[in-house]
């Protein structure tokens, strides 16, 4: 479909196809500060996790494939954002509700296995009050966590947004939210990565 | 023209794009987590290929999912992610190098 034909069918949504960049670049400073303090808290991790033996409670403690699971759910619902992205511009509201309610389900059966790790870590007595490893790691894994339960919450109120008619401004929102859930990803692989998988080495 | 290249851009990906960018980001996933179960190289070695894939899997987000190239304040998001991206390297660096020294 040529762009005039879509500007010609959604001429009473969207009178004009500006995007207000100004907002999206306010975003991105948000996105770029939250990165900082994710930063910060990377660096009390890795400080902390020259205490100690960390090769012994990673390779003890935690479940590798467990974990890999909870990266491809991740990167499956980070996904289906795109997709929703797509279709927003290609103004099939339909299928946008579609995939945004297998975004929500996919990031909540995410954060249901997070919490489950985190507690069954407390549960076999590895809380955060058991040395300085573990707070690190808990202040870490649960700010993380925080994150993708605000991002869900988001995700409930751009749902019910998406039941009205799509203008200018809901656009915005849109791409907004999809930056914030990538965001959320990529930290989650720094997580992964540094944490995990170097943590194992 | 009055339409931003956003729009035209991201309205045209199709589904098998974002299939294939989903394979390519589940083998750049697993490619560093079989070199560590496996354990092909030696621990120095491994800890850097497990970097230089952290650094390949953010470049693809950025470039699959941001699409910040088509967005009108380009540059100026390029200076804010490079001066927060410095910072953050300042304080990671930094603090491992003042606790290190300290001990």
């Amino acid at each position: 479909m040529t762009i005039k034909k879509i500007q010609k069918k959604n001429k009473k949504v969207c009178n004009d196809f500006i995007i207000d960049t100004k907002k999206i670049l306010g975003f991105w400073i948000y996105l770029m500060s939250d990165c900082i303090i994710f930063g910060t808290i990377f660096s009390v991790y890795f400080v902390m996790a020259q205490s100690v033996s960390i090769h012994f409670i990673i390779k003890n403690v935690f479940d590798m494939s467990y974990v890999m699971i909870e990266t491809v759910v991740l990167l499956l619902s980070s996904i289906f954002y795109g997709m929703v992205l797509s279709y927003i511009n290609q103004f099939k509201m339909l299928k946008v509700r579609l995939y945004l309610l297998i975004t929500f389900f996919l990031g909540l059966i995410f954060i249901i296995m997070e919490f489950n790790e985190l507690y069954s870590l407390c549960i076999k007595q590895y809380g955060p009050s058991k040395n300085s490893f573990f707070s690190a790691y808990f202040a870490l894994l649960g700010i993380h966590a925080l994150h993708v339960v605000a991002g869900l919450i988001w995700i409930v109120l751009i749902f019910f947004q998406s039941l009205f008619s799509l203008t200018n401004t809901t656009r915005n929102n849109y791409i907004c939210l999809g930056f914030f859930w990538h965001f959320i990803d990529i930290i989650w692989i720094c997580i992964f990565n540094f944490v995990y998988l170097a943590g194992s080495v | 023209m009055n339409i931003n290249k956003v729009q035209l851009y991201l309205g045209k990906i199709k589904c098998c794009y974002y299939l294939f960018t989903f394979l390519i980001l589940l083998i750049v996933t697993f490619f560093p987590y079989i070199i560590v179960q496996k354990k092909f190289f030696s621990d120095s070695f491994t800890l850097f290929v497990i970097s230089l894939f952290t650094i390949i899997q953010v470049m693809l987000h950025l470039k699959c999912f941001f699409h910040l190239e088509y967005f009108k304040d380009y540059y100026w998001s390029i200076i804010i992610s490079f001066f927060s991206l410095l910072v953050v390297f300042i304080i990671i660096l930094g603090s491992i190098w003042i606790m290190n020294d300290l001990h």
